[in-house]
């Protein structure tokens, strides 16, 4: 038994890998995307404020599995509402994931074509991207494959933070309050929802608590870029117009030319694997109440997202933008639904 | 077909099996046993001779005139002097015991047969492995004998819980092999699934080891090997006190160890025979070299073709000025200098041993001198390739090690068209798909992904005394190798 | 699916490629800009990249900076790139008509662009200038240019002044670009120019040097004499209307008694900072000191700095230990 705990037990710390990439990559891209250009020298803190919600949320639906005595999150929704309330979640989650996934790769293939220059069409690229990740979606190669390359990873984002550290200035975060006053609240509500994904991380292998502050640890990677970020750059060019490629090329602009590549590589390989993490999950999502996923589904999802970049790029973004602030909502719905009911039956028992 | 006990009619369908009237190699024996008569097969070149003179036929012939008794066979048996006889019930088990150098003896009203072992096959001697080489530790090797290959490990482990379980594989021409583990110490899920797995191979002859890890592996397709291949016999036992199992075939120089995970082919006798420190700096050279075999040819590419504004100007423009004037691009230059990397690597591990200097001056002066000063090759090209080509070799498993230059292509490749990100994204693949693959259902980039509890013997050789545990492919109630400090003796509080 | 997809592979690779082999590229060196009344015109220093070395000089010329590089990139004989490029030396008199800081930023929006290239103004020829520059015997242009810019930052002659330094000191602090003679047919680079084009000697650029703490060892002219400094620790506040600097440091070896060199080195950062006040320079960054006191970019705009900082009154104490 304990040889197929300790099996478990690494299974669960791949699985963490893979939500922590997913985490830290989705509100990276968040917080640069949409957050920075808003606020600019302010978009650190206001970051870490937009986590509130998420967390909110994520500590209300512990709370249900809490109540509920269960260990997972479809179980707690399953008690709680029964079987409906678990296609409610599998659905509400999946979709939210699908819509993380579209994100990233919009943003993956805007970065190779504006970004890095290459030439082709977007189409022709997602088709490579696409073919690439369809190569990569294997169920636990994924995740292994994300927990196998976290050293090269985290090494290259500290050697960046490292060769753009010895250009910060202290002085360069004030004003504290950053951008116009107007500008601050816009941020905050285009950020409300960035910590959506800190729900997944809550609630699945560290659910049981156990390295719980340690688990959260890639969430605060963002805001701490940000910071960085503000130290390295005055807050007028934070905030000067710029495409979305040009948002995700600023932390090294003004960095060596070898550093920049280094930083497109570990832009590129995180986005790649987010990707691939947000379409399996989503999958896996999809598939909880049927017990078993067909092993077509998750290649039949990203042809889908595929071919849907089809679509102009920027009207796809700016739906996609449109559509951010509000991915808490539906999370936030369903606990709201699923706790009197859970309540309710932690008093029955 | 069973045998019968009339003694014609075994020695037709002895002959027809046998293909006597064609094959002169079979050989046959009449002879009188108690008044009876009697016939030995064998096989020519497979048996021994004398000891067939001396310890079957002369034994055999002195019972001519005795009484029968009334246990033929029990009294056979009694009569001869060899250690090991082996009763044969049906033809075909007759025809085997033949072919497998035993000398098969049948009597008139004796319904079955007896093979005695009189076998001596001409085979190599004992010496050093010509793929593993080391520094420290032993030189010896495995040869093509089953039995040698089995003594040389039982020298190492001469322990019971050592098992041997010989079996035939082949489903026309068969061949003998074991099946080697300790017992307590492999698992036995692990265990059952290899002899299923075994029993499940419909090949009708298997030629070597190689041929058994394609049977066996659990994805065959897959670029990297599933499983290890050594010539050594150390390395094997090393390899059986962590509860891997070693299969060895009759006829192969090589074992077969499973499961494996890629850290296996990494590792060498050399770094626990030598101190820590020193087997934890050769794992790291080793791990440098198979980072800059798979890497620096694309980099390079990827960096000249792609991305110069990374190099330093004085080498950007010193390979500026010497690719003025190289009729090709770098990708082709570089393919092509891998290729003929490859070629001399291949050639000489064919070339006979009289020609073997020549070649070395050949390949030199070609691709050397001769190259660069036609303005053919780049010079810088030259050394980048020659160090990835060295970091090949430096891997001490040799599938591994072609695997690595199948890989170094696939980079260029990715470097030549899409740069260094290609070369990010091969690398995203690359890792997937290595982290997917198992080795008899164990994962292969274990215990690095998924974590595992293991030895501190991954990349850092740790301290042999804190090496106390087996690692996750063993039983897991057999874990622990030892209770307590092995440094017994050292009194230092630590 | 995954073998189509293994065989449909190369051919998006092939697609998508956008390889532009080394060797038809021009690594430009040095990039040389003015503007006159009707046309930008552009400079390029690029290597030859035959067996013996060798920099031949391309030109081009537009309506538009962005068209100008087009007529040089036209005009050489591969495509230029500026991965490379050392140094980027600027007439003066764009700097004078404001248009420095728009084309820096215009530069530093090309993917291909070195930001870690030094910022000259100079107001010589800029052909002549792009002809002058050219490699000490032996050594590469680049090699050349890097040294001599290090040699002549660690003098104090001049300040370091990359794109990419002078781009992110923002609206907080100008900064001093480089100034490039030219002197018997070779180019020389000594002293400092303002964003505004407000020239500087190399005595004020090496006092500069010494307040912004780039050197902590220097030879320093003063009126009455010179000294060797080394040590030097300098503390800028803001109070108000009125800026503090203090400055210590140890004299090794100086012509001058402790009280006249402390006097004479006082007096010519004060004539230094009132003059680069009064040009509206803000040289030591006292803004970002201004913009720690605001609560946010609105009350930092509505203090209006670079009015304010013109009329600001300056004080400074220079002690000065060691031997006299």
């Amino acid at each position: 038994m304990s040889q197929l705990t300790s099996r478990a037990a690494g299974e669960k710390r791949t699985r963490l890998s893979l939500l922590q990439l997913l985490c830290a990559v989705s509100l990276w891209r968040t917080a640069v995307t949409q957050v920075l250009p808003l606020c600019g020298a302010s978009a650190w803190w206001v970051t870490l404020a937009c986590l509130l919600p998420g967390i909110g949320t994520a500590a209300l639906l512990r709370w249900i599995m809490y109540l509920t005595h269960t260990d997972t999150l479809p179980e707690a929704f399953r008690a709680g509402l029964g079987k409906a309330g678990m296609w409610l979640l599998s659905a509400v989650l999946g979709a939210l994931l699908l819509v993380e996934g579209l994100s990233g790769l919009t943003v993956l293939i805007t970065l190779f074509t504006q970004g890095v220059g290459t030439r082709g069409t977007p189409f022709t690229l997602s088709l490579l991207t696409g073919g690439a990740l369809l190569l990569s979606l294997h169920r636990e190669g994924l995740s292994r494959a994300v927990h196998f390359l976290r050293w090269g990873m985290i090494a290259a984002t500290v050697l960046i933070a490292a060769c753009l550290l010895p250009d910060a200035r202290l002085d360069q975060l004030f004003p504290l309050y950053g951008v116009a006053d107007a500008s601050v609240p816009e941020a905050l509500k285009a950020g409300i929802s960035l910590a959506w994904p800190l729900t997944l991380l809550l609630t699945g292998p560290c659910a049981k608590g156990d390295g719980l502050s340690r688990a959260v640890l890639p969430v605060f990677a963002a805001p701490a870029a940000l910071l960085l970020l503000t130290l390295i750059m005055p807050g007028e060019l934070l905030t000067r117009p710029a495409a979305l490629a040009d948002l995700l090329l600023l932390p090294a602009k003004y960095a060596p030319n070898a550093l920049q590549i280094l930083y497109l590589c570990l832009l590129m390989l995180t986005m790649f694997l987010a990707v691939g993490a947000a379409v399996q999950l989503a999958t896996e999502q999809l598939c909880i109440p049927q017990k078993r996923c067909p092993g077509w589904l998750p290649h039949a999802v990203l042809i889908g997202l595929v071919l849907i970049q089809t679509a102009d790029a920027g009207t796809l973004w700016e739906l996609l933008s449109a559509v951010q602030p509000w991915l808490l909502v539906p999370l936030a719905g369903v606990a709201l639904l699923c706790l009197p009911a859970s309540i309710i039956r932690r008093k029955i028992v | 077909m069973p045998i019968t006990s009339s003694i014609a009619d075994n020695r037709r369908r002895m002959d027809a099996a046998l293909h006597r009237d064609i094959n002169p190699d079979m050989k046959v024996r009449h002879f009188c046993v108690f008044g009876k008569d009697a016939s030995l097969y064998y096989a020519e070149g497979l048996c021994s001779v004398d000891f067939l003179q001396h310890y079957v036929l002369t034994p055999l012939t002195e019972l001519r005139d005795a009484a029968v008794p009334a246990d033929p066979d029990a009294a056979l048996r009694e009569a001869v002097y060899n250690a090991d006889v082996q009763p044969a019930a049906t033809v075909s088990e007759a025809v085997t015991q033949v072919m497998t150098g035993r000398a098969v003896v049948f009597v008139d009203g004796m319904s079955g047969a007896l093979g005695f072992d009189v076998r001596v096959f001409v085979r190599r001697g004992i010496s050093p492995p010509l793929t593993e080489q080391v520094v420290l530790g032993p030189h010896e090797g495995f040869n093509e004998s089953l039995r040698d290959c089995i003594t040389l490990i039982r020298r190492i482990l001469p322990t019971p819980d050592l098992i041997s379980e010989m079996r035939t594989i082949g489903s026309r021409y068969p061949v003998g092999m074991c099946v080697m583990y300790l017992h307590g110490v492999a698992d036995e899920t692990t265990l059952s699934r290899i002899k299923a797995r075994l029993d499940g191979i419909r090949a009708d002859h298997v030629l070597s080891v190689g041929a058994l890890q394609q049977l066996m592996e659990d994805r065959p397709y897959a670029l990297l090997p599933q499983c290890i291949l050594t010539e050594r016999p150390d390395r094997a036992a090393s390899m059986l006190l962590e509860g891997q199992i070693v299969l060895l075939l009759d006829g192969s120089s090589q074992a077969l160890v499973l499961p494996a995970s890629i850290w296996h082919l990494l590792h060498t006798p050399d770094d626990t025979s030598a101190r820590f420190q020193y087997g934890t700096f050769m794992r790291v050279i080793r791990l440098l070299g198979l980072l800059c075999a798979l890497l620096l040819p694309g980099l390079f590419v990827a960096f000249v073709t792609f991305h110069p504004e990374a190099l330093p100007v004085t080498l950007l423009t010193s390979i500026l000025e010497s690719q003025a004037s190289v009729p090709f691009s770098i990708p082709i230059e570089t393919l092509v200098m891998l290729v003929m990397f490859n070629l001399i690597g291949e050639a000489a591990t064919r070339v006979p041993s009289v020609v073997g200097s020549t070649l070395g001056t050949v390949s030199g002066l070609i691709l050397g001198s001769a190259a660069v000063d036609a303005h053919l090759v780049h010079p810088l090209l030259l050394i980048v390739v020659a160090v990835a080509s060295l970091g090949s070799y430096a891997v001490p498993d040799y599938s591994l090690g072609i695997a690595l230059r199948i890989g170094q292509l696939l980079m260029v490749l990715a470097g030549s068209v899409f740069g260094v990100y290609g070369m990010v994204l091969m690398i995203a693949v690359g890792a997937v798909r290595l982290c997917s693959l198992t080795s008899l259902g164990s994962p292969f980039a274990a215990p690095c992904s998924p974590p595992r509890a293991h030895n501190p013997d991954g990349v850092i050789c740790a301290p042999l005394w804190m090496q106390r545990w087996r690692t996750w492919l063993s039983a897991a109630d057999d874990r622990l190798r030892v209770c307590g400090p092995m440094r017994r003796w050292d009194r230092r509080k630590r | 699916m995954r073998i189509l997809v293994l065989l449909l592979l190369p051919v998006w690779l092939c697609s998508a490629c956008t390889a532009l082999p080394a060797e038809e590229r021009a690594f430009a060196v040095a990039l040389c800009v003015e503007k006159t009344a009707e046309e930008w015109h552009v400079h390029g220093r690029i290597p030859t990249y035959q067996p013996g070395g060798g920099y031949m000089t391309v030109a081009g010329e537009g309506g538009s900076f962005s068209a100008a590089l087009a007529d040089m990139d036209a005009a050489s004989p591969m495509r230029i790139n500026l991965s490379q490029l050392r140094l980027l030396a600027v007439d003066v008199s764009l700097a004078e008509s404001g248009g420095l800081l728009n084309l820096l930023t215009t530069l530093s929006n090309r993917r291909d662009m070195r930001m870690q290239c030094a910022v000259a103004l100079t107001d010589e020829p800029l052909q002549s200038v792009a002809e002058a520059l050219k490699p000490a015997a032996g050594t590469r242009l680049s090699k050349a240019l890097d040294l001599m810019l290090n040699a002549r930052m660690e003098q104090g002659s001049i300040l370091p002044a990359t794109l990419s330094d002078v781009l992110r000191l923002g609206e907080r602090q100008s900064p001093i670009l480089i100034a490039l003679a030219m002197a018997e047919g070779d180019v020389s680079l000594s002293g400092g120019y303002t964003a505004d084009g407000v020239y500087l000697s190399v005595d004020e650029t090496a006092l500069l040097s010494l307040l912004l703490g780039h050197a902590k060892t220097l030879r320093i002219e003063v009126t009455e004499g010179s000294a060797e400094v080394r040590d030097a620790a300098v503390k800028v506040c803001l109070d108000e209307d009125l800026a503090r600097v203090e400055l210590t440091l140890t004299a090794t070896a100086s012509s001058l008694t402790q009280e006249a060199l402390e006097q004479g080195l006082a007096d010519s950062i004060l004539g230094l900072l009132t003059r680069l006040s009064t040009a509206g320079c803000d040289v030591l960054g006292l803004g970002r000191q201004a913009a720690m006191h605001t609560h946010d970019v609105t009350q930092w705009q509505t203090l209006n700095w670079p009015e304010k900082y013109r009329d600001i009154r300056w004080q400074v104490s220079v002690g000065v230990s060691g031997p006299a």
